[in-house]
């Protein structure tokens, strides 16, 4: 039986079957810009030489 | 570079014409010598276990970000080793790239390894930096673009993204997973892991228990997974969040926690696959690695058939660490 088939979790141990409930597709929520930690929050200051901030020591992204 | 660490501290190094594993072109130095330069230099700091040792020859001067600090740790050459020099010719390659973020830095395959690109446009076409690694990262080259930089001010050469790529990718070789979250060790030494994306509440949360019990708070932002004496165990990291909280201690990981806001605190539990997907949904992966990617799938897997989760809906104020304290009670 498939994961799905137990959303509140684990398959009962005590040999009880649950009631079956056919699958759901669950919509996960996804941030790709954060997930791929390819942006700083603040626009144009990664990376040296910027004089906006103190980019080299910069940690402002994603959080 | 070659080099051996020796007891007095000293890293003895050789400069050669040619980073020797990936046969990019380096030059040396011709900038003027300050205090402490011209000699190598080598620096390190341990995160989750892991201690990443950085060396130059003298010419790069080094610095661990204010940040690190918790994080230094002595050299070790069991850990991952990145040898860092100037360049003064650096450019993309014109082959395609395994992974572009749409952001910072691209990936490719060279060499029998991997490198990684940095680029921005407000610096201009040319990369600011590139660092190749091998493919289980535990040793690299990293070279800087010298007319980018002010070389005469220390550099901490991983800076934002390239330490956490560095990291998320030694992590998914069987090491364990990165993940957004905030983590928190209440006065029983239980580790109560809240996750969520930008806005969730994590620095908040951390601030609340910060301001309400006497928690540790391992990090406000990012937190790492792995697996140890046979459970699973968090890990503070000094990449830290709004609340600018970094701890590099752990403690075993007790319960998940699924933040969102709402406007009344309650927790109602999730089965273990919405858990896991979940999970994966507010980790840092290398998503170009299909090998990668099946450790982290099977790792969360593993995190959420072990651990409890709950959906963590909050209200911003004492409820919301009155309610986990009752839940574990």
């Amino acid at each position: 039986m498939s994961e799905l088939s137990h959303p509140e979790g684990n398959p009962p141990e005590n040999g009880e079957r649950k009631p079956y409930e056919s699958p759901k597709i669950v919509r996960v929520s996804l941030r790709p810009d954060e997930a791929v930690l390819g942006h700083c929050k603040i626009p144009g200051v990664a990376g040296p030489g910027n004089s906006s901030c103190v980019a080299l020591f910069c940690r402002t992204a994603g959080s | 570079m070659r080099g051996a660490f020796l007891p007095n501290g000293r890293l003895v190094t050789k400069m050669l014409d040619r980073m020797p594993f990936s046969g990019l072109e380096v030059t040396s130095t011709g900038a003027p010598a300050v205090a402490a330069r011209g000699e190598a230099q080598r620096l390190a700091f341990r995160v989750a276990g892991t201690c990443f040792n950085l060396s130059s020859g003298g010419d790069v001067h080094l610095a661990l970000e204010p940040g690190l600090a918790p994080f230094a740790a002595e050299p070790n050459a069991n850990g991952v080793t990145i040898a860092v020099a100037w360049t003064d010719a650096l450019a993309l390659p014109t082959a395609a790239p395994l992974f572009h973020s749409g952001g910072l830095w691209s990936v490719f395959e060279e060499s029998g390894g991997y490198r990684f690109y940095f680029s921005t446009p407000h610096l201009g076409v040319a990369p600011y930096k590139a660092a190749w690694f091998d493919r289980e990262f535990t040793r690299g080259e990293l070279v800087l673009f010298r007319p980018y930089f002010d070389t005469q001010l220390p550099i901490y050469p991983l800076e934002y993204p390239l330490d956490e790529l560095l990291m998320i990718h030694r992590l998914a070789c069987r090491e364990g997973v990165e993940v957004h979250a905030v983590g928190i060790v209440d006065e029983a030494g239980r580790g109560h892991l809240f996750l969520g994306h930008s806005g969730a509440g994590k620095s908040t949360t951390a601030r609340l228990w910060k301001a309400q019990s006497n928690a540790q708070i391992l990090s406000d932002d990012r937190i790492i997974l792995r697996a140890r004496e046979g459970r699973i165990w968090m890990y503070g990291t000094p990449w830290h969040g709004d609340a600018g909280i970094a701890s590099s201690d752990c403690a075993p990981l007790s319960r998940l926690y699924l933040l969102e806001h709402s406007h009344k605190t309650e927790l109602s539990s999730v089965s273990r696959g919405r858990a896991a997907a979940e999970l994966l949904a507010r980790s840092f992966v290398p998503h170009h690695s299909p090998r990668g990617l099946q450790f982290t799938l099977e790792f969360l897997d593993r995190v959420a058939r072990e651990t409890p989760c709950f959906i963590f809906r909050f209200l911003p104020d004492r409820s919301a660490v009155e309610a986990i304290r009752r839940a574990v009670a």
